[in-house]
């Protein structure tokens, strides 16, 4: 691939990235003063690696998906199933977790890709809602309703390598490593030739297409990037919880990850990973308070869709380096 | 799914040989709920809304035994599915025009479909049955146009997923209101006194209700087709979903067409919630329940077609319900195979018009 020469933002950009994962490597110790426990730590940065697959979709291509839900849920079911009955260690169970869910999204992708905008959006939602039905009705396979119980955390041994997940903590650093990796893909992706024609399309398909790039394609690949993203945090996830429920399937789930992104704000660097920890906080937060948090959450969602649509992350950018 | 749901109370035969030992099926009284969690943590919201629409398995898995499709089940599965059919239309109608007009996915219609019901719940002690089938389609019209003028006008200018995702937070805002005002448990609507009971045919045997149902919707239907056709105003709409630049041109106030039709669906929404009471009961999660076979309804007729939606909403109900009586476990997922079908076979949908949303 073409690589334009590093100006000095990249430098900065890397430095940002720096005190990201900084901050995110010391959250465990930061989060019991902020009323929560490392188990929502663990999850706010496994949120964060399905918002940062969201965002490169959204974001950079400009095609929503509401059914993303259906990825994350597929992978995470897949890795348990496997696991629970042929006994394979953790990562080969991870494995084919994330090939399932990449493969899910290619074959859905190819059906509906040339549906574009709200076409598209409505397609990924039923869609996804079919792995939902599949997942809380094939009773003898996923557990049904009761969901899948005792998907293994172990120990992850991988050749000479081993690393023993049982601890909370230790299973932190281990979804981080993925984080990180997740952080610097997508940094990459964006700044590549591929990222930029992505941005090309966002912008404007018609002319991309003119230009001569294959539109199609690439919005193609962009949705299995996005499908690959969230099967990863869903493999992270059913091993976090060690138990899979088909509500991690809904589209309400789904929603809640275009909420991340727009309130972080789409198509930046640290929007979707800002937006995911402080959703997922917030809604830890106001479900232990009230049991009308989905409440709050529809008045936080429409406040920032009425007022700021570029997201936090958005909102502060454009007040720095003044208006656009 | 939805009316598949509370398939032994609903859309599930009823013969004669099997009457007296299944569960009456025209009272939605009867039916056992699970029972609700008071505290919801996150991670289990919609399981009450799952277990609330899964069938019971008990009462599937004996006749699913010995099932054989008889006349009398093909004719009780054909009222059932035309039933459930009708009134997935009307709200799959309100759906696709929005939709096609306003080049907005409304995640409130089900929402206004489950608070239409909850209006009954409030007013039936008061007024009875037939009043609050008149009375709830206005209020929740005139809430549905008072919601499009103040919130939803205000992103039009922007890219057409921003209005999407408002809507989409205010089903999350208003669901929730459902719950702080009526609570989590589920009401059961009783039928009025006229329809209760069956048509006994001797071969076969109807609940009176249902075949209400299908004629209401159908004379309702026929009545929106009329209005669109025929009328100044519906004809305004129709070009609207053809042609929103040119019917902008001419002078027509878009924005006052968008209100009206955000209120007629809206209004058509809370109808079907209020027919569905007796069928169902009326539970919170009711209006997410229904909201995806009205999309999968949509997609299979195509985008902003009227005919689309009638014919694709009858397939789903027949097809639904027929799943029901020989494989439950797929009466689900039957629903988007027949949509990923249909869109292999017609990526438009059936009637889908060229060039809309594309």
């Amino acid at each position: 691939m073409r690589q334009a020469p590093a100006p000095p933002s990249v430098r900065i950009d890397y430095l940002k990235m720096m005190i990201l994962f900084a901050a995110v490597a010391a959250l465990p110790f930061g989060i019991p003063y902020m009323g929560g426990y490392v188990g929502l730590a663990i999850e706010m940065v496994i949120f964060a690696i399905f918002a940062i697959g969201f965002d490169l979709m959204l974001g950079y291509t400009g095609i929503l998906s509401f059914g993303q839900a259906a990825y994350f849920g597929l992978a995470g079911y897949t890795m348990g199933l496997v696991c629970i009955h042929f006994k394979v260690p953790i990562f080969v169970g991870m494995l084919a977790g994330v090939v399932l869910g990449v493969l899910a999204a290619v074959v859905i992708g190819l059906l509906i890709i040339r549906k574009t905008g709200i076409y598209f959006a409505m397609l990924t939602i039923a869609f996804g809602q079919m792995f939902f039905f599949i997942a809380s009705r094939w009773k003898d396979v996923t557990g049904g309703e009761d969901g899948l119980t005792g998907i293994p955390r172990t120990i992850f041994s991988l050749g000479p390598f081993s690393w023993n997940l049982q601890n909370d903590l230790s299973y932190y650093y281990f979804v981080f490593v993925f984080f990180v990796v997740a952080t610097l893909a997508k940094y990459w992706l964006v700044r590549s030739h591929f990222g930029q024609v992505l941005k090309t399309i966002r912008e404007n398909e018609v002319r991309a297409q003119m230009v001569g790039y294959n539109v199609r394609r690439y919005k193609l690949y962009s949705f299995i990037i996005g499908g690959a993203f969230a099967a990863v945090a869903g493999v992270l996830y059913a091993m976090f919880l060690r138990y899979m429920f088909p509500q991690t399937l809904d589209w309400i789930r789904s929603g809640n990850v275009v909420i991340m992104g727009l309130v972080g704000g789409m198509g930046t660097l640290f929007g979707p990973i800002v937006g995911a920890g402080l959703v997922t906080y917030l809604m830890n937060f106001t479900s232990y308070y009230t049991k009308y948090w989905q409440f709050i959450m529809g008045v936080i969602f429409v406040v920032f869709i009425l007022f700021f649509p570029r997201g936090i992350w958005g909102f502060v950018e454009r007040n720095r380096s003044g208006s656009r | 799914m939805l009316l598949a749901g509370d398939s032994q109370g609903s859309f599930r035969t009823v013969t004669r040989a099997n009457i007296v030992a299944q569960r009456q099926w025209t009272s939605s009284s009867e039916q056992a709920y699970p029972p609700i969690a008071v505290r919801r943590p996150f991670r289990q919201i919609h399981r009450v809304s799952a277990a609330a629409m899964r069938p019971r398995a008990s009462a599937l898995g004996a006749s699913n035994m010995t099932f054989h499709l008889t006349l009398p089940t093909i004719i009780n599965q054909l009222v059932n599915g035309f039933a459930l059919g009708t009134l997935l239309v009307l709200m799959a109608v309100g759906l696709t025009i929005i939709l096609g007009l306003m080049r907005v996915i409304n995640f409130t219609h089900g929402v206004l479909y489950a608070l239409g019901a909850y209006v009954v719940v409030t007013l039936l002690p008061y007024l009875g049955f037939w009043p609050c089938l008149i009375l709830a389609p206005v209020i929740l019209g005139l809430v549905g146009m008072a919601m499009e003028s103040t919130l939803i006008r205000r992103v039009y200018a922007r890219d057409p997923l921003h209005t999407m995702l408002l809507t989409f937070g205010l089903a999350l805002m208003i669901e929730d209101v459902t719950r702080m005002i009526w609570g989590d448990a589920a009401y059961p609507i009783s039928t009025p006194a006229v329809l209760a009971g069956v048509i006994d045919l001797k071969m076969v045997v109807f609940s009176k209700y249902r075949v209400f149902v299908i004629f209401f919707c159908g004379a309702l239907l026929t009545c929106l087709w009329y209005f669109l056709e025929r009328t100044h105003l519906g004809k305004t709409i129709l070009a609207g979903t053809f042609d929103r630049e040119m019917v902008v041109a001419l002078g027509i106030p878009i924005n006052l067409l968008f209100t009206i039709t955000f209120g007629i669906g809206a209004g058509l929404a809370a109808l079907a919630g209020v027919l569905n009471a007796p069928i169902q009961g009326v539970f919170p999660p009711m209006g997410s329940a229904i909201l995806m076979p009205c999309f999968v309804v949509v997609i299979i007729g195509g985008m902003g077609s009227f005919w689309g939606a009638v014919i694709g909403g009858l397939l789903v109900g027949v097809v639904v319900s027929f799943t029901v009586e020989i494989f439950s476990a797929a009466s689900e997922v039957i629903v988007f195979v027949l949509m990923a079908i249909v869109l292999l076979v017609r990526p438009r949908g059936i009637a889908g018009i060229e060039g809309l949303l594309e």
